[in-house]
């Protein structure tokens, strides 16, 4: 048996970066009804900035071209040699170029997510589906074919941030932690600005996009929005997971995992419901890294390859809640707004003040 | 011998027109753009792989039996998943979401087939290729003159059928209103169950030349999906002939863009092959949002 807090150690990235993944997904289509198929674009973005702008940075600090080497090609020996010496002499440095390479992947997930936009606010359901997915996919083709940003399929090593820690175990929990905080404060925001007044726009274009035209909603500017927001968030989850793989390689980012899973999420946990995100999110991450890790002990007795059950197993699940439980395990519940008396008393608490003011 | 130039550019779009003749098919009958169509290209391949692997017998053998297999394989999603949601009314993206789904089941399906047929007989699985089953025929390939008669006697029939039989009479009415089909007496759901057993056999049989023409895995359905839909969306959705015209554009363009690119002394766009229909049928889609035969049929009907 493996070690439980290990096995902890596994799930619980995981399930923090799906949960931030699915939140923006959850956001796109739950709440505003962009039926985004193309949310590799996105988190390879994010990932393909983590593997990419730290090494360059360092590459011109220490002057690495100088004695005839590059990023790319003597990445494993450029990065153990150099970088992780240098990050782990220099913790403030190694801290600020954390952040700045996260702020940059975010940047460049909403760009994404403006290029993403662009089609969503001009073609059909189907056509934009279409479209997105197709953008997803020449992003990491690009990726996969071309040395920049990650060394096509090689894939590049990322420099370990935390270098300055000594004890392996304590730089594990640190990257865990800084996922799992990302997560919470992810969510919170978002549950914030879903249930703002923002937030309502966004369900009754989703509901009725003439109704809400007429009262005066600007539905490009909403879609445009959105979606910038939605791509920053996944890009930070795509880079923060690169960070705890401390690899990338294009090949890895595929439409099936960060595209499709999301979309499992969302759905069985239920569409604009982040409760529910999390709640498929978890099912979803636990059943996955538990039959990888555990898909050992199965494999003597079985005459195939069990890590292919899970998949199979979420499909027909889905299919089923899809048919019947469209609205997912939790369903989507009225806005919060306050109740009528509140209203009132800050009404009239309003009106003294005027009053009295007046007086 | 063909020049490799040609010889691929061909072979790229018989892929691309078998695959997306399939696509289209049911975009047109049942208005859901299918996802799952990558894995029907995928199991294609694999069952070509279990007849050379575990039958050892050639893979050309096995054309009528992807065709069949693959076939019903659509036809058991679109009973089991489709029209049960279909008739409860959902919303396109619903049904997109399930037929998402069906590309996962789809995967792991392929995946339990192919390592079954590893760990029983010992076949390797990734990075497999039919190209030791090919034989010259004048200097070319046999393969790649199957294919283009494959291309020819799906081009003839489906025109025999659309145009002269009375129930490709009966399709194209379904097509064009299927409410007021049903109205006079037309079998849609007669017409929706073979457009998704075509679909489906169309593509598997796309999925044995595949290995011909490329070494595959179990992703390669997966990763070839976009070109079918750059090939169904350049040809504009609204024909099957269209579908047989983008898909020669999504071979041709890749192919002869890449080498006109490159013999400008650009080596490094090499790599960059796979992206030029995407992109161009990006371009296309956000300037002429019916696509190439949408606007085709406009230029006609002036």
């Amino acid at each position: 048996m493996a070690d439980p807090l290990l096995i902890v150690r596994d799930i619980v990235p995981w399930l923090a970066a799906y949960f931030i993944i699915s939140l923006s997904l959850n956001m796109e289509f739950g709440y505003l009804g962009i039926p985004n198929f193309g949310k590799v674009l996105t988190v390879a973005g994010g990932a393909f900035v983590m593997g990419s702008i730290p090494g360059l940075i360092l590459s011109y600090v220490l002057d690495i071209y100088s004695k005839g080497l590059n990023y790319y090609d003597n990445n494993f020996s450029v990065v153990s040699g150099f970088f992780d010496p240098f990050l782990a002499a220099n913790p403030l440095f190694s801290i600020g170029l954390l952040l700045l390479t996260l702020i940059i992947a975010m940047a460049i997930g909403a760009i994404l997510g403006l290029l993403g936009s662009y089609p969503a606010l001009r073609l059909r359901e189907d056509y934009l589906g279409m479209t997105l997915l197709a953008m997803g996919e020449i992003l990491v083709s690009i990726g996969k074919y071309s040395k920049y940003p990650v060394n096509s399929s090689v894939g590049v090593t990322v420099p370990d941030f935390f270098a300055w820690i000594s004890n392996y175990t304590l730089k594990q929990w640190i990257i865990i932690g800084i996922l799992v905080i990302s997560a919470l404060i992810i969510y919170f925001v978002i549950n914030r600005f879903v249930n703002s007044p923002l937030g309502r726009a966004m369900r009754a274009i989703r509901d009725n996009e003439v109704l809400a035209q007429s009262y005066g909603k600007d539905i490009v500017v909403y879609r445009r929005n959105v979606s910038m927001f939605a791509g920053a968030i996944a890009a930070l989850a795509g880079a923060l997971l690169a960070m705890y793989f401390s690899t990338v390689v294009a090949d890895s980012y595929r439409r099936l995992d960060y595209t499709f899973y999301p979309w499992v999420i969302i759905v069985v946990g239920g569409l604009a419901n982040n409760i529910g995100t999390f709640i498929g999110a978890s099912v979803f991450v636990v059943t996955l890294r538990l039959t990888d890790i555990y898909k050992f002990y199965l494999e003597p007795y079985l005459p195939f390859d069990v890590t292919f059950f899970t998949p199979l197993a979420f499909g027909i699940v889905l299919t089923l809640i899809l048919i019947f439980r469209p609205s997912g395990l939790l369903p989507e519940k009225p806005t919060y707004t306050l109740s009528i008396d509140e209203i009132n008393s800050i009404m009239s608490k309003l009106k003294n003040k005027s009053d009295s003011r007046k007086s | 011998m063909l020049d490799p130039i040609t010889y691929a550019a061909v072979y790229y779009s018989i892929i691309t027109i078998l695959s997306a003749l399939g696509l289209t098919l049911t975009y047109q009958t049942t208005k859901v753009p299918n996802f799952a169509q990558g894995p029907y290209l995928t199991l294609g391949t694999y069952l070509g792989i279990f007849a050379q692997g575990v039958l050892r017998i050639s893979p050309f053998y096995f054309i009528p039996v992807s065709f069949l297999l693959v076939g019903l394989f659509s036809l058991l999603f679109y009973l089991l998943v489709i029209r049960p949601l279909m008739n409860r009314g959902a919303s396109i993206v619903i049904l997109m979401i399930a037929t998402l789904n069906l590309d996962i089941i789809s995967y792991s399906i392929i995946n339990i087939f192919a390592s079954w047929m590893n760990y029983t007989y010992f076949v390797s699985i990734s990075y497999v290729n039919f190209i030791n089953s090919d034989f010259d025929v004048f200097g070319i390939n046999f393969s790649f003159i199957l294919g283009i008669i494959a291309v020819i006697v799906v081009f003839i029939s489906l025109y025999l059928l659309l145009f002269k039989t009375k129930f490709g009479i009966a399709m194209r009415a379904s097509i064009e209103n299927p409410s007021l089909a049903s109205v006079v007496g037309i079998n849609t759901n007669a017409v929706y169950l073979f457009s998704w057993f075509l679909s489906g056999a169309l593509t598997g049989m796309a999925g044995i030349f595949f290995a011909f023409f490329q070494s595959v895995n179990t992703y390669s359905g997966d990763e070839f999906l976009p070109y079918m839909f750059a090939a169904t969306i350049l040809g504009g959705i609204s024909s099957l002939f269209g579908t047989i015209l983008g898909g020669i554009i999504v071979g041709a363009t890749s192919v002869l863009v890449t080498y006109g690119i490159v013999s400008l002394g650009f080596t490094f766009f090499i790599p960059f092959q796979p992206i030029v229909p995407l992109v161009i049928m990006s371009i296309v889609l956000l300037i002429f949002p019916q696509g190439i035969g949408g606007l085709l049929s406009k230029f006609l009907k002036h």
